[in-house]
């Protein structure tokens, strides 16, 4: 120890602590300062951590913080760091009110209330600049609201804008941007700050060695004042740790501005949030700038503002600062919370994002995030594009419902209901003479009265009962048969134990009763008057139908009104949908995406 | 001038020539983002003329390749729109009416949706509720300070024809506009 304090100096260091007096005795209202300061520690300690496995890009930023989650420990020391970071602002406010009450700003502390109060905007800030980090849907419109804001401040507004988001949109130098804030820049302001706060307050705290003898209720700050303080921290940290492990801090889904949402501040912004509602137009400014600012000047001047006033008049300002400053945060909060509750566009939208979070850490869970990042996951989605989509593209004409009529109806039905295409449901329905001109098929089409139709209508019609049954048997072999090839999902298992029907069922297809008189079905058949029964149904065979219904292989000349969806391959900015979209509504159709399996 | 004096200022002036050559090249780089330029209006063709619905909005998707930074995504959604159909098409179906909008918010460009009764357009983020002709409904009406600054943006379109298909298109001159001000200026 002599050794180290010889050239370094190190026991000045340890004895400023070691002989730090409290003249007043210790109390549990001044642990806020070392609680924080140990908050302090563990917030700068996870965010090393998560900077190892950070990658701040648009598309990497999402992927790799879900990656965190899946890390031992990374998705506890990721909830940490945000959990940790809120208390930070909550504890920080309610040490400077309590500074404030206590009126510890005055001589010779009045650069430690300075930096104090500049540390309070510099930590929300700080906070501020990592909400948009991990490449959330809430973070990116929250720094895209906050940059528009920003913008409207007169003159330097838009310069400022576009220096924080690196250009006009949010985007790759936004990330960057923020990142070097929060990780580099802000630390640094923080740290300085930080510093000259704590070297201020032991340069003006008591020394054991200058202490009057004759105060009996001056202690010794290490260990009393300390082990009140870590009582303190370990509540507060214990409470966070809590937090995290029986709430967790769930990834939000990635930033999509396709998706329809309510953006809302960050908890302690509310406040500022529901003030601007007052202020519109011109006077925008006033509740994002000047409000704010003329309180922070207040308070930066409150050592000055003291001296000036009577001792009384001090106290009844102080006071009033606090409760006013408590009341108008909380009440302009309740006010926003309160409408926010009731109205049902947002709830709306909240509970729609929460379905979206969950579906998109399942698909990265089981898919993994594709280089063009965890946006595409959901984009790509037929479980939830799907509905989009057909109601988008496909409903005007076609319904999709089950027999109770839950799903999608559609606006004026003239075209088949699509629910559970290719099913033997289906199937048998459609060769059933009952339905096969019913609107649920045929019956708002040309092909009602066409020769399909006709056929369903007028065969298996017999003198011989014997006959009839027959053609029954055969035509349950050919609805099993064409259904397997369409090879959906919810069928696999019943097509599997039925290889030997489904055998049958071809011979018939081909053979028996005259399908292949109109229709292909692999080797039988010719292309031309009806679809191709080969892979019918079949992925590939939707996406072809939906991409040129008028092809050789489908209806020919006789297509009714179904357009065709993609069938300029020269020019294909110029078709009415691409190719992955139609692979979307296909997959979605057919009812194949991936399920998490749940016990 | 003493030979101290002449060390000290020579000092002072080495310092100063490399904090004004270092200056030049780390003010250029941290205002970089101020170079980047918008986009001008640039024309889209965005959906059959038959297709669009008639007097209900409906959203479009601006699709180009998206430049961010580094990196350029093609065929990424660069903008929203919602269209209207205001008549029946047209003999000449040039002279069909359609409304064609931008969907950013003039407000604080949060995407602008239509509400569920789809009889008026509202932004989810303060609130802003239009007309459907674009214009901002009066704050009587809705019972608080509408915070929008203007109406929505109109953008130009063009009924054509395709050369091949014969089929009518509308082409909508997509831009961006100024956030905040009462009318529209565009984003240079």
């Amino acid at each position: 120890m002599n050794w180290l304090d010889s050239r370094t100096g190190s026991n000045r260091l340890i004895n400023s602590y070691k002989n730090r007096v409290l003249p007043d005795g210790a109390s549990w209202i001044l642990s806020s300062a070392g609680c924080l300061f140990w908050l302090f520690v563990i917030e700068v300690i996870t965010g090393l951590l998560l900077m190892t496995c950070y990658s701040p890009s648009v598309p990497s930023a999402w992927a790799s913080v879900h990656y965190i989650d899946g890390l031992p420990g990374g998705e506890f020391i990721r909830g940490l760091h945000y959990y940790n970071s809120q208390a930070l602002i909550i504890l920080f406010t309610i040490h400077t009110l309590r500074v404030l009450l206590m009126a510890s700003f005055r001589k010779p502390k009045e650069i430690i209330w300075i930096t104090g109060i500049l540390i309070a905007p510099a930590m929300v800030v700080w906070a501020v600049t990592g909400n948009p980090l991990p490449g959330t849907l809430d973070g990116f419109s929250q720094i895209n609201v906050e940059g528009n804001i920003i913008a409207s401040t007169p003159i330097v507004g838009p310069i400022f804008r576009k220096l924080l988001l690196g250009g006009d949109e949010v985007g790759n130098r936004t990330i960057t941007h923020l990142y070097f804030l929060h990780v580099a820049l802000f630390p640094i302001i923080m740290g300085l700050l930080l510093g000259l706060h704590i070297t201020q307050i032991y340069r003006h705290s008591d020394k054991i060695d200058d202490l009057d003898k004759s105060n009996t209720k001056a202690v010794p700050y290490w260990p009393y004042q300390s082990i009140r303080n870590l009582t303190t921290f370990s509540l507060i940290f214990g409470l966070i740790c809590g937090m995290v492990w029986f709430y967790g801090h769930p990834l939000k889904v990635p930033a999509d501005s396709g998706i329809h949402h309510v953006p809302r501040p960050e908890w302690y912004f509310i406040f500022l949030f529901e003030l601007r509602r007052y202020f519109t137009g011109q006077w925008e400014v006033v509740a994002t700038l000047i409000i704010p600012g003329i309180a922070l000047t207040l308070l930066l001047l409150m050592p000055l503002i003291d001296r000036i006033s009577s001792e009384k008049t001090s106290k009844v300002m102080r006071y009033l600062i606090v409760t006013g400053g408590i009341l108008t945060w909380s009440g302009l909060t309740m006010l926003s919370v309160l409408r926010d509750h009731s109205d049902v566009d947002y709830q709306h939208s909240k509970t729609h994002l929460a379905a979206l979070t969950a579906r998109v850490n399942e698909l990265a869970d089981h898919d993994g995030v594709p280089p063009q990042g965890a946006i595409t996951l959901l984009r790509n989605d037929p479980k939830i594009q799907g509905p989009i989509l057909f109601i988008k593209h496909c409903s005007s004409c076609h319904s999709h419902a089950d027999a109770n009529g839950k799903g999608i109806i559609a606006e004026s039905p003239s075209a088949p209901n699509l629910y559970q295409f290719g099913s033997r449901e289906w199937i048998q329905g459609l060769l059933d003479p009952e339905k096969i001109q019913s609107e649920h098929y045929f019956g708002k089409t040309e092909f009602k009265e066409g020769e399909m139709a006709e056929w369903i209508l007028s065969s298996g019609d017999s003198e011989e009962e014997e006959d009839i049954k027959d053609f029954k048997a055969e035509m349950k072999q050919v609805v099993i048969s064409l259904s397997a090839q369409a090879q959906l999902k919810s069928q696999a298992e019943m097509d599997k134990k039925d290889t030997d029907l489904i055998r049958e069922g071809d011979t018939v297809i081909k053979e028996g009763i005259g399908c292949t008189d109109c229709h292909q079905y692999h080797d039988a058949g010719e292309l031309g008057s009806g679809p191709d029964l080969t892979d019918y149904a079949s992925r590939s065979w939707m996406v072809d139908f939906i991409s040129n219904p008028a092809h050789e292989r489908f209806y020919s000349d006789s297509n009714d009104r179904m357009p065709k969806f993609h069938d300029n391959f020269k020019e294909p900015n110029k078709n009415l949908l691409d190719q992955k979209t139609i692979e979307i509504i296909t997959d979605w159709i057919r009812g194949d995406w991936y399920e998490l399996e749940r016990d | 001038m003493t030979r101290r004096k002449l060390l000290k200022s020579i000092c002072t002036l080495i310092s100063l020539f490399w904090i004004a050559a270092i200056s030049s090249p780390v003010v250029k780089f941290i205002l970089s983002p101020l170079k980047n330029k918008n986009e001008g209006p640039k024309k889209y063709r965005l959906v059959h003329l038959s297709q669009l619905k008639i007097n209900s909005p409906e959203q479009f998707n601006i699709v180009s390749d998206h430049r961010d930074a580094w990196m350029v995504t093609p065929n990424e959604t660069v903008g929203r729109v919602w269209m209207t159909r205001t008549s029946e098409i047209a003999e000449n179906p040039k002279e069909t009416t359609i409304r064609v909008f931008s969907a950013v918010c003039p407000h604080l460009g949060c995407t602008i949706q239509s509400t569920s009764d789809k009889k008026s357009m509202v932004c989810p983020c303060h609130k802003g509720m239009f007309h459907l002709d674009g214009e901002p409904i009066s704050n009587k009406k809705l019972g608080y300070k509408n915070p929008t600054p203007r109406s929505m943006d109109s953008l130009n379109y063009e009924i054509i024809k395709d050369e091949k298909s014969e089929e009518w298109w509308i082409e909508v001159e997509y831009q961006k506009f100024k956030l905040g001000p009462t009318t529209k200026t565009p984003l240079s």
